[in-house]
């Protein structure tokens, strides 16, 4: 039994269908729960999500063995050569345009019939091989027709889709059993080719005999051109079903047999762009096929297709993807492109998940596929995924998400979150992000980017002399002291720390005050006003708010003041101290000298005096804060900038690998050569010229540490003041 | 931008201070943020940042011989926050409820908020039915003559105003301003009676910096 639903953008319109759909899919799930685990169960119950069963005739010698080892060990996650396994079963996931052209080529061969003018439903079974031998010109015209009705509807537009795979739907569904050794076996040669760790399944498969393709298609009426060009562009771009069929199964009995085995196996493969290798899906497939129907495309809707194709350019270029979901499958926020129109890919993503954690309990992590790595985080009732093609480690991959999932919390806290998804499991997020806090999520991520301070956890400050700093901090300090209800007292200028007075039991983690930070510099409604926001920090408290009291001291909007108190009732006392700290920091000239200290921008890197030293940047673990240089020439354009910072988090990345932890590394890359040092009181990553010789490099940190230790009292906050 | 402001309180002439609480609300991108500050301080941005959380201004207005000062809360009008909002026009005298003219939906969410502060604020609240972006008049949904009637239903103070053109907004502020009870005694308790009466001389003086620098 197998089958596969998508679900596209949902229409009122479609709903109709969708019943009759799920009443099916409901049938075909009963059937599961009373024949096989739970894992089935689940996913049938999650529309939008791609189907597997397992099949415990061919896979018993391989299951067996390997569970044992299963339930110690982690998961086995391979994705190697376009394929996608997990505890050695593997996945795959239909395309529909994919599925089309795989299809196309078997139908042609093998004489398929088909119900036209029901036009809805069509299940595809493995004929005797006997059949393709007596192949008419009557048949061969039929399935031309079917060809061009299939492509017609699946090419329109359409505000939903559905696509089912069932085998089970019953009489009104028209049946076709066929059998395809050759191809099949071609197939499973060109898999066992390009995969050893597969091999074992597939030749599995040869023994049995029976493997082919069942399938049984359902197709909605307004099949949208948009659901299988993503299919394809995404990481996940063809399935394929093999399924083990009784010899002595009927047409007619085939689908009704309830106790039927089920889909053992699906092949994972991913689009051949994305992979180093080439695709097995491509040496099947048509490419005049896909031209044709791709022309058909552009002339029927000329605009649909091209924000296609913008799209299909999105999704393969080399950006780094990030994609949030709720639960059951819910989009709620992309980096790119439109969280609509990637509803599969997120189905798919959410199955992945699911499947793992339901098979033995585990958790999915991570997926290397070819260049691309896919990493989870699921955070109830939060899925983060992240897919990039640049070298990076997978612990930096995964802050990133972290910070994502904090800032969600901040905006939105996370009881909150709770609350509202056990409630209504299927709430759309989205009703609560309005651009405002999209914008916070996108300026995190590409806050991440660009500031080694959230992937170090650590903060910077604005280098300033020390009694200056401290003067600032006393003023705070002095003009809060008494009030209970009040936590954190911090002031900033241009997104550096400048002082910090707070609470003696309470510390402010460091990633609270990027969230902070970002929460300032996002938006310029900050600016002339005073604004009384609650923030959730999630490392103080995730479950509830602080009142968050924002203003600019001056008037070019260059220093903030962020007041934070327990209390919502507060305000006009906040507002009071601001008018006080305001008033006393004019008096004493220093909201002048945090602007000289601005203007001043020192850059560091030339107070050292090394010629081959381009960049470093230092971290004092005990202080939770670090200090950079600034970015000279060749790093000045954006493109150097981000090049030199993926350099920089894969050394971190190095450094910081549990399972392989190292204290120095020198790494000498194509156009500059690096130093990560991770030292107990300190973090160090240094970037020189590439030709910059070893003596040089430690004489060069030498100056660095002892340059940091002398000005340290300017580069750090030393003291924190407390009410 | 050159637009005349509303006068600010010089020390010199009138002889009494009144202090009022008053909030916009309505839902977002109506225009609340664009219309205050108008009005404060007679910017208009073309695109005007979403507020989050709530912003708070001040402005001082003369009406007949009192000094009448403004302290406007001008909130998110997201679904997210709108459990907040309690909080901010809870011992508010006075509401404007701002709706887009160019949009239905947002005149049927004004609508709400009204009952909801005729049930839930104080009682003798002043509310104004502001319907904003009056210079997009040829994209018009509501009919200035529904609102009206509505209004009038109501008991609300109504206007189309446009932050853009700046069109009505001192009007409905002003309009507000001189339907609000003068008597100091009344005006002052209960702008701070709620949350906090122990620092509302504190309070008071301190604010008196910020409005001025703000209406300059």
């Amino acid at each position: 039994m197998k089958f596969m639903q998508r679900s596209g953008s949902s229409s009122k319109k479609q709903k109709a269908k969708l019943a009759t759909n799920q009443q099916q899919q409901q049938t075909s799930s009963q059937i599961t729960k009373s024949d096989y685990n739970a894992s089935v169960d689940f996913i049938a119950d999650h529309p939008g999500c791609w189907r597997l069963l397992e099949n415990e005739a061919v896979d018993k010698d391989l299951v067996s063995n390997d569970q044992q080892s299963n339930e110690i060990k982690h998961p086995t996650i391979i994705y190697k050569s376009s394929v996608f396994s997990i505890n050695n079963h593997s996945y795959t996931r239909l395309s529909f345009q994919n599925y089309n052209k795989k299809v196309e080529s078997y139908m042609s061969k093998y004489n398929v019939y088909n119900n036209q003018q029901n036009g809805e439903d069509g299940e595809l079974k493995q004929s005797d091989e006997e059949d393709n031998e007596q192949i008419t010109d009557e048949k061969l015209a039929t399935y031309a027709t079917l060809m061009k009705t299939i492509r017609k509807k699946f090419n329109k537009k359409s505000s939903s889709n559905i696509i089912t795979f069932d085998n089970s739907s019953g009489g009104k569904i028209s049946k076709r059993k066929r059998r395809r050794h050759k191809k099949q076996q071609q197939v499973n040669a060109t898999l066992l080719e390009s995969l050893p760790s597969f091999s074992s399944h597939n030749s599995n498969n040869e023994e049995e005999t029976e493997s082919g393709v069942f399938l049984n298609l359902q197709y909605d009426q307004e099949q949208s051109i948009e659901e299988g060009k993503l299919t394809s562009t995404g990481l996940i771009s063809e399935i394929i079903l093999q399924s083990p069929v009784p010899d002595t199964v009927d047409d007619e009995g085939a689908s009704n047999n309830t106790s039927y085995p089920s889909v053992n196996k699906l092949v994972y493969s991913t689009q051949p762009r994305m992979d180093d290798e080439q695709s097995i899906i491509t040496t099947t497939t048509s490419s005049n096929e896909h031209n044709i129907s791709k022309h058909q495309n552009d002339t029927r809707d000329i605009e649909e297709s091209f924000t296609e194709d913008d799209y299909e350019h999105i999704l393969k270029s080399d950006v780094k993807h990030i994609f949030i979901l709720s639960d059951n499958g819910k989009p709620v926020f992309t980096r790119y492109g439109d969280e609509e129109k990637l509803l599969t890919l997120m189905g798919v993503m959410q199955s992945l998940i699911s499947f793992a954690e339901i098979y033995n309990h585990n958790q999915l992590n991570y997926i290397k596929a070819g260049r691309s790595r896919v990493v989870f985080l699921h955070n109830k009732p939060l899925i983060f995924i992240l897919v990039t093609r640049l070298n990076e480690n997978y612990s930096c991959l995964l802050q990133q998400l972290n910070y994502c999932y904090y800032q969600i919390i901040s905006t939105l806290t996370l009881s909150r979150i709770k609350h509202k998804f056990e409630a209504q499991p299927n709430f759309d997020l989205r009703r609560w992000l309005s651009n405002a806090e999209k914008k916070l999520l996108h300026n995190i991520i590409d806050m991440y980017e660009t500031d080694h301070g959230m992937m170090m956890s650590c903060a910077k400050c604005l280098i300033m002399p020390l009694n200056i700093r401290s003067q600032i901090g006393l003023v705070m300090a002095q003009t809060i002291r008494g009030q209970k209800d009040m936590i954190f007292a911090i002031i900033l200028a241009h997104g550096h720390l400048v002082s910090i007075a707070r609470l003696k039991q309470y510390h402010l983690h460091p990633s609270d005050l990027h969230l902070l930070i970002n929460l300032v510099n996002s938006s310029d409604a900050f600016k002339d006003v005073e604004a009384w926001v609650p923030v959730c920090l999630p490392r103080f408290d995730s479950g509830g708010c602080l009142h968050t009291h924002i203003s600019y001291l001056d008037d070019a909007c260059d220093v903030c003041l962020i007041l934070m108190t327990v209390n919502a009732e507060n305000f006009h006392i906040l507002s009071d101290f601001k008018q006080t700290i305001t008033d006393k920091l004019k008096k004493n000239g220093l909201i002048g000298q945090i602007k000289i200290a601005l203007v001043r921008d020192r850059g560091l890197s030339d107070e050292i005096g090394c010629n081959q030293l381009r960049y470093f940047a230092y971290k004092s673990r005990g202080l939770s804060q670090y200090t950079c240089s600034k970015l000279l020439a060749p790093y000045t354009t954006k493109e150097q900038q981000i090049r030199l910072f993926d350099l920089i988090r894969y050394i971190y990345g190095r450094l910081h690998d549990p399972n392989h932890q190292l204290k120095i590394i020198y790494y000498a890359a194509e156009y500059e050569s690096l130093l990560g040092w991770l030292a107990p009181g300190f973090e160090l990553h240094v970037v020189f010229s590439p030709m910059v010789t070893l003596d040089t490099v430690t004489s060069c940190i030498d100056r660095i540490l002892a340059y940091i230790k002398r000005e340290e009292g300017q580069l750090f906050i030393m003291k924190c003041e407390y009410f | 931008m050159s637009r005349a402001q509303p006068k600010p309180a010089n020390g010199a002439g009138p002889n009494r201070t009144c202090q009022f609480k008053m909030v916009l609300l309505g839902e977002s991108a109506v225009g609340k943020s664009s219309l205050v500050l108008r009005f404060v301080k007679g910017q208009f941005h073309e695109y005007q940042e979403s507020t989050i959380g709530a912003a708070f201004l001040t402005q001082t207005v003369c009406v007949d011989d009192t000094t009448v000062k403004l302290e406007l809360w001008d909130t998110a009008g997201q679904e997210r926050y709108h459990s907040l909002a309690p909080m901010y026009y809870r011992g508010a005298q006075a509401a404007i409820v701002v709706y887009d003219i160019t949009n239905g939906d947002t005149f049927s969410r004004a609508k709400v908020w009204v009952k909801e502060l005729q049930r839930q604020a104080a009682p003798n609240i002043v509310i104004a039915l502001a319907g904003n972006k009056a210079d997009l008049a040829q994209k018009r949904q509501i009919e200035i003559q529904d609102a009206q009637t509505y209004a009038e239903e109501n008991g609300l103070i109504f206007m189309e105003t446009s932050a853009k053109t700046a069109m009505n907004v001192n009007d409905i502020f002003m309009a507000i301003a001189k339907k609000l009870p003068k008597t100091p005694e009344q005006t002052r308790g209960p702008i701070r009676s709620e949350p906090i009466t122990v620092t509302s001389g504190q309070t008071n003086g301190a604010n008196g910096g910020t409005c001025c620098a703000g209406s300059k």
